[in-house]
This record gives C-alpha cells, sequence and structure tokens, in this order.
C-alpha cells in the first residue's frame, strides 16, 4: 500500500503538469468561446423591455425592435427546437451619454458571466453597435450583427475577423451600387443630398470616390447638399429647377427624405420667381428620379393609399423589402414587411447553425464555416456565406438593388 | 534562493515555507493562465509576427470581472471562498494548526525578514492571479474542467503536506512548537538564550496581575489564574504536569530547583531512617550541585557514608551502556547502599543510563536500596517511561534546561506507593501537598509575590504552549533525529563524539585540536553551547556539548556541523607554520535567527 502510495505521488505532479498544459493548449487553441448547449444573448434597443420573446411587440418604428420580432418569430418557428433567447435590452444604457460604453460593457459582462453562453446577436443599429462588438472581440464570443451596416464597425482597426459576423451588405457596398446605378443614367445631373452623420457622410464620400472619373469627365455633374437645420428645401427647389437635374439622391434617413421628396413632388415653377427657362411645359419634377438610401426609405412610402409620386423613386435596400426572399417573384415592387425583421429572424436561424454543430467536431473550430453553410433558404434571400473578414460575400443576392416604390410613378 | 548573503526561501519545514510553496504554486499555474488569458483576450496577432493591441481590452475585462464579482451569486461566492481560504492560510496561519500537531517546525516562525517578504508578495501575486483567472476559468471551460483547474493547485499544494502520501525522502517528520521563538544558535540549556516575545508578554501580564498592593487579588490569582494569560492556577498547572509526565499530580510537589528537590528526596530518605547507620551511593558524573548537595549539605547534616563510583573514565571511553550498568551493580553489590541517588541522563556527556535494568538487577541481589533519580537532563531529552517512575522512589528534575522554562523550578515526583512497601518513609502530611515548599499555611501568613511564583508561570506558559501540543514522543523523537544527524555530519568532518548512538539528544564532541578556541570561536558566532571536561586515565579531556531542542532543524544542525568544520579547519591552519594569511570564516550560519 506504501509503495502504491509512493507510486501515486510521483504520478502527481506529472499527470497535474500535463494537465495544465493540455489546458493551456484548449485556451490557445479554440478560436472563440461558445457552449454548444448555451443561451443567445439578444442585444436590442428597444422602448420596452420584453423578458421573453412571447411578450415582444412589433414595432415598424424602431428597426431594433422589428429585427427583434423577426427573432422571436424565428424562436417560435422552431418550436423550441432551437437554442434558448435571452433578450437584453439596453435601452437605458444607451440614454446614459458620458457613460453608456462602460455601461454596455458591465451589462453584457453580467449576461456572459451569468452562465453558458452559445453566441450574441446584436440587433442595434450601426451608431450603438461597437461597444457591442468590442465586448465579443474581446471575450471572443461569437457575434452577428443584424441591422448594423456601417463599414467602420469591422474595420481593421477592430480585428473582428473571425467572431464578427455581419448580416447585411456593408454601407461600402451599397455605395458602390449607388455608383453602378448612377452610372446606367449618364449623362446625368444629379442633386445629392446627405444628412451630416455618419451614415450621410459615409455614402457621400464613397460616391464621390466612386464617381470621381465619371465626375471629372462631366459625364456626371454633382451638386451637393448638405440636409442641415437650416436647410429648407422649399427655398432650394428653385435652385434644383434651374440645375435641370436629371436625378435627386437622398443619402440619409426618412424624416429629411420625406420632406424631399413631398417638397418635390409639390413644387411648380413660377416664371415670376425661377430665373431660368423651363426644361418642359409641366413645371413641376415630374421628370425627375429619386434614388433614396437604405436609410432613408419607410415602409409608408410605398404605401399607395399614404404618398403618390409624380416621379419615380427608388430605394437602394440590401433586400427585397416585405419579406421577399429568393422564393418570391422577382416583381420590384415592394410588399409592406419591415425588412429589418428579417435580418432578426435570419441571424437566430444562423446562430442555430452554431448550436446543431458537434462540439466534439473540428469543423467547430472555424466559425466561418459553420455559419456559411448553406443549408435552407433566408428569409433575406441573402445567401450567407462570409469573407475572412466576417463580411457577407458578395455574390449577386447579397448586394443592394434599387426597388421601385410602388406609390411613385413607373420608371 | 541564496544571493548575497539573503535567504529568500523560508525553511520547507517552517509554516512560512508552507506559504512560500503554495503561493509559488499558485503563482505559477495561476500565473500560467492568466498570461495565457491575457493574450488570448488582450493581445492580436496580425501578419508578419506583428502584434497589437485589440481596442479597449481592459476595459472589457474589467467589466467583466466585476460583473463576474458582483454580478452573480456563483461569482460572489467564489470571491468570498477564494479571500476566505487566503485569509485562513496566509493571514490567520488556520492550517497551522493541523500541522503543528503532525510536522516538525511547522508553525514555526523562522524565516529571514527578506522571505517573509517574498512570501508576502508571492501571496499577494497569487490572489491577483487567482482572481484574475477565475472568471476567465469558468468562461472557458466547462464546469467540472474549470473546477479542476481552480481546486486542483490548492489540492496538490496541500497534498503534500498530509500524511496519505508519504514522504519520497522517507524523512521522518515530528512534531514541534508553533508559539515561541527560540534561538536557534542555542545548544545548550536556553537560560543564555534571549526571553522569547511571547513568553515574555505571558511573564509581563502575570506581574501585572500580581499586584503587592493587592495581596488578596494575587493569592486569587495564583490559585485560579486568569483569562487574560495562560497561567489557570496552581491545580492547572499541576494538571499540567500531570498530563505531559503521566504521572499523578498527587505525587508531585514544586521546588525552588532540582537540587532543593533532591535535598528534600534524600533528607526525607534520611530522616526516616533515624540513627540507622545509612550508605549513600553516587557517582562521580552527577550534576555538580547535586554532587554538592549531597555532600557538602546533606552528608554534614546526617552523617551518612557516602559511595562514589567512578564512571567518567568509562563513559569518556564510549563503553556501552551494559558496562556502566555492570560497574554500578557491581558497587552496588559489594558497598550495599540504601539509597542511590543517579542521573538517568548524565549531566556532561548525555549518556542514558539503562535505569530499569540497573534496579531490576539491584532487586534481583535482594537489595534494598531506594534510588532517588534526577531526571533533569533526561525530561525534555529522552522520553521517561513509567517504568522509570515505578522503580525510583524519588524523581528529581527541573523546568529550565530541557523543559526551556524559565528560570528553573523544581519538580519532585514521590514514589508514594514504593515507599509505603519499603516502609522507608510515612505518608507526607496534607499540608505538603501538592506544593510542598509553598503550601496554603504559607500563602495566607505571606503575601505571595510575583517573584516567587514566575517560573511556575513560565514553566506553566511553555508546556501549554510547547510540550503538551506537541507530545513528549514527538519532541523527543525529533530532537534524538537531530542528535544521530549531528553525530553523521561530524564523523564526516572526521569529528570524534561521546556516546551512544541513538539514545540521548546531547552529543559531546571530543578530541579535537584547540578545544577551547573552538569553544571561544563559537561563543564568538553567538553558538549557544557547553564546555565540558573530565579526568580521563589521569589526563584532563575536553569537549564540546551540544543539546538539540525540538525548535531545531535539520538546517540547524547541518549549518552547526559546518561551522565547526571551519573553525577546526581553521584552528589547524592557525597552528601551521609557514602559513601567512588567515582564511576567513564565512558568516552565512542561522542566518535567519540573526
Amino acid at each position: 500500500m506504501q509503495q502504491l502510495l509512493k507510486w501515486m505521488r510521483q504520478l502527481v505532479y506529472p499527470a497535474a503538469a500535463i494537465f495544465l498544459i493540455w489546458a493551456g493548449y484548449q485556451v490557445v487553441a479554440s478560436p472563440f468561446i461558445s457552449e454548444t448547449n448555451g443561451k443567445v444573448v439578444v442585444v436590442y434597443d428597444g422602448d420596452s423591455t420584453a423578458p421573453e420573446c412571447t411578450d415582444v411587440a412589433p414595432n415598424a418604428e424602431n428597426v431594433s425592435e422589428a429585427a427583434l420580432a423577426g427573432l422571436c418569430q424565428a424562436v417560435h418557428d422552431q418550436q423550441g427546437h432551437g437554442p434558448d433567447v435571452h433578450l437584453v435590452n439596453i435601452h437605458e444604457e444607451l440614454q446614459d451619454s458620458a457613460g453608456r460604453v462602460a455601461k454596455i460593457y458591465e451589462r453584457l459582462g453580467s449576461e456572459i458571466a451569468h452562465g453558458s453562453v452559445l453566441g450574441v446577436i446584436s440587433l442595434l443599429t450601426s451608431p450603438d453597435s461597437p461597444p457591442v462588438v468590442r465586448f465579443c472581440r474581446t471575450m471572443q464570443i461569437p457575434l452577428l450583427l443584424a441591422v448594423a451596416a456601417n463599414d467602420d464597425l469591422m474595420s481593421s482597426g477592430e480585428d473582428a475577423a473571425g467572431i464578427v459576423f455581419r448580416l447585411m451588405p456593408t454601407n461600402g457596398r451599397q455605395a458602390a451600387q449607388i455608383a453602378i446605378w448612377l452610372r446606367s443614367r449618364m449623362p446625368l445631373r444629379l442633386a445629392l443630398f446627405h444628412e451630416p452623420n455618419s451614415f450621410g457622410e459615409f455614402l457621400r464620400s464613397e460616391l464621390t470616390r466612386e464617381l470621381e472619373p465619371e465626375i471629372r469627365s462631366k459625364r456626371i455633374i454633382i451638386y451637393n447638399f448638405e440636409v442641415t437645420e437650416q436647410l429648407q428645401f422649399a427655398d432650394l427647389m428653385p435652385e434644383l429647377w434651374c440645375s435641370k437635374l436629371d436625378a435627386v439622391a437622398y443619402l440619409g434617413f426618412a424624416p429629411g427624405a420625406m420632406d424631399l421628396l413631398s417638397k418635390l413632388k409639390w413644387y411648380r415653377a413660377d416664371k415670376d420667381q425661377v430665373a431660368c427657362e423651363a426644361r418642359d411645359a409641366s413645371q413641376s419634377f415630374k421628370n425627375l428620379t429619386v434614388l433614396l438610401a437604405s436609410g432613408a426609405y419607410e415602409q409608408d412610402l410605398d404605401d399607395t393609399d399614404k404618398y403618390t409620386f409624380p416621379f419615380p423613386v427608388f430605394a437602394m435596400l440590401p433586400t427585397r423589402p416585405g419579406g421577399a426572399g429568393s422564393h418570391f417573384s422577382s416583381s420590384k415592387t415592394l410588399p409592406t414587411e419591415n425588412d429589418a425583421s428579417e435580418y432578426g429572424y435570419d441571424s437566430y436561424m444562423l446562430m442555430r447553425r452554431l448550436a446543431a454543430q458537434n462540439p466534439e467536431s473540428e469543423a467547430r473550430t472555424d466559425l466561418r464555416r459553420i455559419l456559411s453553410q448553406s443549408t435552407e433558404e433566408s428569409k433575406t434571400g441573402h445567401e450567407y456565406r462570409f469573407d475572412r473578414n466576417g463580411e457577407l460575400q458578395p455574390a449577386e443576392k447579397n448586394r443592394y438593388q434599387a426597388y421601385a416604390l410602388a406609390s411613385a410613378r413607373k420608371p | 534562493m541564496s544571493l548575497i548573503a539573503l535567504r529568500f526561501t523560508p525553511p520547507d519545514e517552517s509554516y512560512e515555507g508552507f506559504k512560500f510553496r503554495i503561493a509559488r504554486l499558485l503563482c505559477i499555474v495561476f500565473g500560467f493562465f492568466t498570461l495565457l488569458f491575457f493574450s488570448k483576450h488582450v493581445l492580436v496577432y496580425h501578419a508578419h509576427h506583428q502584434l497589437g493591441l485589440l481596442p479597449e481590452p481592459f476595459r472589457v475585462i474589467w467589466a467583466y470581472l466585476l460583473a463576474y464579482y458582483w454580478r452573480t451569486s456563483g461569482g460572489l461566492l467564489e470571491m468570498l471562498l477564494i479571500l476566505a481560504g487566503f485569509a485562513a492560510a496566509f493571514w490567520l496561519n488556520l492550517p497551522k494548526q493541523y500541522f503543528a500537531d503532525r510536522y516538525r517546525d511547522y508553525g514555526k516562525e523562522r524565516a529571514s525578514p527578506e522571505a517573509r517578504s517574498l512570501t508576502l508578495l508571492l501571496t499577494l501575486m497569487a490572489l491577483v492571479l487567482v482572481l484574475l483567472s477565475v472568471p476567465f476559468l469558468t468562461l472557458h471551460f466547462p464546469v467540472w474542467v474549470s473546477f479542476l483547474v481552480k481546486y486542483g493547485p490548492l489540492v496538490i499544494g496541500v497534498l503534500q503536506y498530509l500524511s496519505i502520501l508519504p514522504e519520497i525522502s522517507d524523512e521522518e517528520r515530528a512534531p514541534a512548537i508553533n508559539k515561541l521563538d527560540w534561538d536557534p544558535r542555542v545548544f545548550d540549556t536556553p537560560y543564555r538564550s534571549t526571553l522569547s516575545h511571547s513568553l515574555g508578554k505571558e511573564l509581563t501580564a502575570c506581574s501585572n496581575l500580581m499586584s503587592p498592593s493587592n495581596p488578596q487579588s494575587a493569592r486569587r490569582f495564583l490559585t485560579q489564574g486568569s483569562t487574560t494569560v495562560t497561567w489557570s492556577g496552581a491545580q492547572a498547572f499541576l494538571g499540567n504536569l500531570e498530563a505531559f509526565l503521566g504521572v499523578s499530580a498527587e505525587s508531585m510537589t514544586l521546588h525552588e530547583d532540582a537540587s532543593h528537590a533532591m535535598e528534600f528526596a534524600v533528607g526525607a530518605l534520611l530522616d526516616a531512617r533515624g540513627a540507622q547507620a545509612t550508605v549513600v551511593l553516587t557517582t562521580d558524573a552527577e550534576h555538580g550541585p547535586i554532587r554538592q548537595t549531597i555532600k557538602d549539605r546533606l552528608q554534614h547534616i546526617y552523617r551518612f557514608q557516602l559511595e562514589t563510583v567512578p564512571v567518567q573514565n568509562a563513559i569518556w571511553n564510549n563503553v556501552s551502556p551494559s558496562e556502566i550498568v555492570s560497574v554500578l551493580v557491581k558497587a552496588c553489590i559489594e558497598k550495599k547502599p540504601d539509597i542511590a541517588v543517579l542521573s538517568q541522563v548524565f549531566s556532561d556527556t548525555g549518556i542514558v543510563l539503562d535505569l530499569k535494568e540497573l534496579i531490576d538487577k539491584v532487586r534481583a541481589e535482594n537489595l534494598r536500596t531506594l534510588f532517588v533519580i534526577d531526571g533533569s537532563q533526561a525530561v525534555g531529552n529522552i522520553l521517561v517511561e513509567d517504568d522509570i517512575f515505578v522503580r525510583s522512589a524519588y524523581y528529581v528534575f527541573d523546568g529550565d534546561g530541557w523543559l526551556l522554562g524559565r528560570p528553573s523550578v523544581g519538580v519532585l515526583v514521590r514514589n508514594a506507593w514504593l515507599l509505603r512497601i519499603t516502609g522507608e518513609v510515612e505518608q507526607p502530611t496534607s499540608a505538603m501537598l501538592p506544593v510542598c515548599s509553598l503550601h496554603h499555611e504559607d500563602l495566607q501568613d505571606t503575601p505571595p509575590t510575583y517573584r516567587d511564583f514566575f517560573p511556575w508561570f513560565a514553566l506553566n506558559y511553555v508546556l501549554k504552549h510547547e510540550w503538551l501540543p506537541v507530545g513528549a514522543e514527538k519532541a523527543t523523537k525529533h530532537t534524538n533525529n537531530l542528535a544521530t544527524l549531528f553525530r553523521d555530519e561530524v564523523h564526516k568532518r572526521d569529528v570524534r563524539t561521546i556516546g551512544i548512538w541513538g539514545e540521548s539528544s546531547v552529543v559531546v564532541i571530543s578530541g579535537i585540536p584547540q578545544t577551547e578556541a573552538v569553544y571561544h570561536a563559537l561563543e564568538s558566532k553567538h553558538v549557544e553551547c557547553r564546555l565540558v571536561s573530565a579526568d580521563v586515565d589521569k589526563a584532563k579531556v575536553q569537549g564540546i556539548r551540544f543539546c538539540f531542542h525540538h525548535y531545531h532543524s535539520d538546517d540547524d544542525v547541518r549549518d552547526l556541523a559546518e561551522l565547526i568544520g571551519d573553525l577546526i579547519s581553521l584552528q589547524a591552519y592557525r597552528h601551521t607554520p609557514d602559513l601567512p594569511n588567515e582564511p576567513p570564516v564565512p558568516e552565512r550560519y542561522f542566518r535567519q535567527s540573526a
């Protein structure tokens, strides 16, 4: 017995050393932290807090809540076979302008510390997303950005590759698609409105960069307008009229776009007021074509009962609005469903792929490979294949398209 | 770890060493994980071997740590456990209570200041590293793995100290004490060493409680003690002695010192014999004060025939114990002594007399000799068993010397049964028991003073805090092992020792050149030992006596042997002609206690 004990004692230290080395290797070798049977932490910004998915009330006004509704629909559709979700409303944290980042970190830290986590789905818009991205990147917890499209969120400086994945094509790609759309209409005199926020500024600068050769060759003439509080569209109308515009592009959000569309719709050039010749007899902008950036699109704009526009209006959108996935017809008419909810739905379905992975599987070490496994049709119509940076691969189904509004004149 | 004459590592077998080892292990394991976690969660590796920091990693990690410990019940419980565990092991020293009872030296505060500082630093580092790692272990691993990693190092660290796992080195561990900080350079009876801090505190407190202005209160304190000090009254003190020796408190009386106790015992026997001619036998190897008591005081009063048996020659010539017994038995047969006054352990040389064999052989010769045994060099040195007490009429020992109480108090153990059956001495009066020299009448008549009783307080304190927790058997086994180790070490250096191996914790070295010079050199190094001498074969021989106490460790013994070896070499060098410069003696010995 004594000999056995001695022998065992001699084995204790080597065994402990081997165990420690094994544990250390596990830490180094695992590229992310995710428990197959863990919960999905869903971060959203809602005016009201829903403790469970069953309590979520659809709210098309709020992108985050709309996405949450879609996600909860996916949970419901799984009928308990998918991973559990834990809803985290960070509305209060976002209201604290001074300490919001610290508070979001604390809130997420608390959620992670409370138990095993499969991954995090962020239903926040781009301006609210950086703390979530940084937290998940540092803690190495898989993160799906459902509705945030800002390129900087996953820039090289954030080093989010391999951990953070974005379901939506980026704003950069939107700018590229807008440029293509505009090129198809050359020669062109374009009034380019942009809002002085990260979305508008980024799209304008990217678009200008994309169209630089055309601008230089005068095939596209751009009139830039920054939409500030002081800017009155009504005062601007004669100038626009005199500029003999072919198109107007609005790079901003819906309220400003609605105002501009309204002013364009009702404007009639008065010979006494304008110092230029009319291009045609209509005295209106009916021959103008308007393009709205994705942020400027609102579901109501597509409602013919609410709006009618005498000129063609397009919205540059990543998905066919109203749940028109690839299984829908290729008609460009916009249905009424909100696209944020589709992203919410798909984000949960993607996370389900991660949960379905065998924990012992070697493939589980590559998050990109897991999430890129195409097994089912997506609600958004995207083909979820990700590149090394976690962005959607630029396939046909993964790009922005200009959809004509049903309430506008057919082009 | 020794650098520029500093000792950064506490002795392995001290409690400080235990703390050092545990803290070091925790630092290694949790430092390893902290490093991994930080490189994983803070750093990012770019192409071309470039390294960078993730954006805001420390804010994120801090937020996670805070959330883990404050916002989860499991995390909060873990933090409390960690803090409580560290406080228990490193601050309150709770495991010491376990180790002090089982292993040598655990619990002793003998680490050097630099080692203590390093231990403290390691402990704080370990605490920080544990607090940093635990939340990440929970995050990275499944529950069972994380628990294994969190608690495994602690279990492994502690397991090596538990008796369920045998020591690889087969070095036997013996118990020791945890309260008093004796000077490990003292290899003699410790009266010359500095009074230990804790014992000094006890004596000061007792002194304050025995105010001369309030004799009633002083009497009450003497008989009942106080909750603020270890002293709990005279009866409790005798109870402690009873527990330590294994003989009834009723058979013990307390005296000023061992000589007075011996005088009292032999005087009582001589009184009982009245006018009968009495032969008292003793040896030439007895302790000086005892011989003086018999020869200079008692013989003048009682006029008995004193027979001194020469055994010094045999002892210094390393004869076997049975030969010494034979010499004494032969002397008893020849002289037919009525009383024999003998030491159980001879004072100068530490040779143990086999009393059981001696008395049994004497009894076998139908001699009615009553043995009065001087156990001053025995109690605390060797294990004194019942068969010695039942064969001796009186057994005397003192509270200083080996028991480390200071100054001395004499303890006399009276074998009432033996005295009754031999019919020599009547049962003492109740006034003589249990404290014969200071019985209750005295206490009533004379106001007790602290000066009269503080040796009792000191011995009681040492018994309560050292000997009883450790146990006489374990302590003597330990000191005996140290003596054996010392003999081995000095024999390696060709130094002769006096005495039989494996019996006593005293070793005398002799036959070295310039013994006195070596002794003084040791004194100059603050090593306390004793120069002993004897006339052997008509020539004076000298030796240096070393007593090993339970507060010594193997390192102390090795240091001592090395120092002796160096000093002997130095003396030999000095007496070698034509060697101009004197080599220095290293100053590294007993550094931790300097």
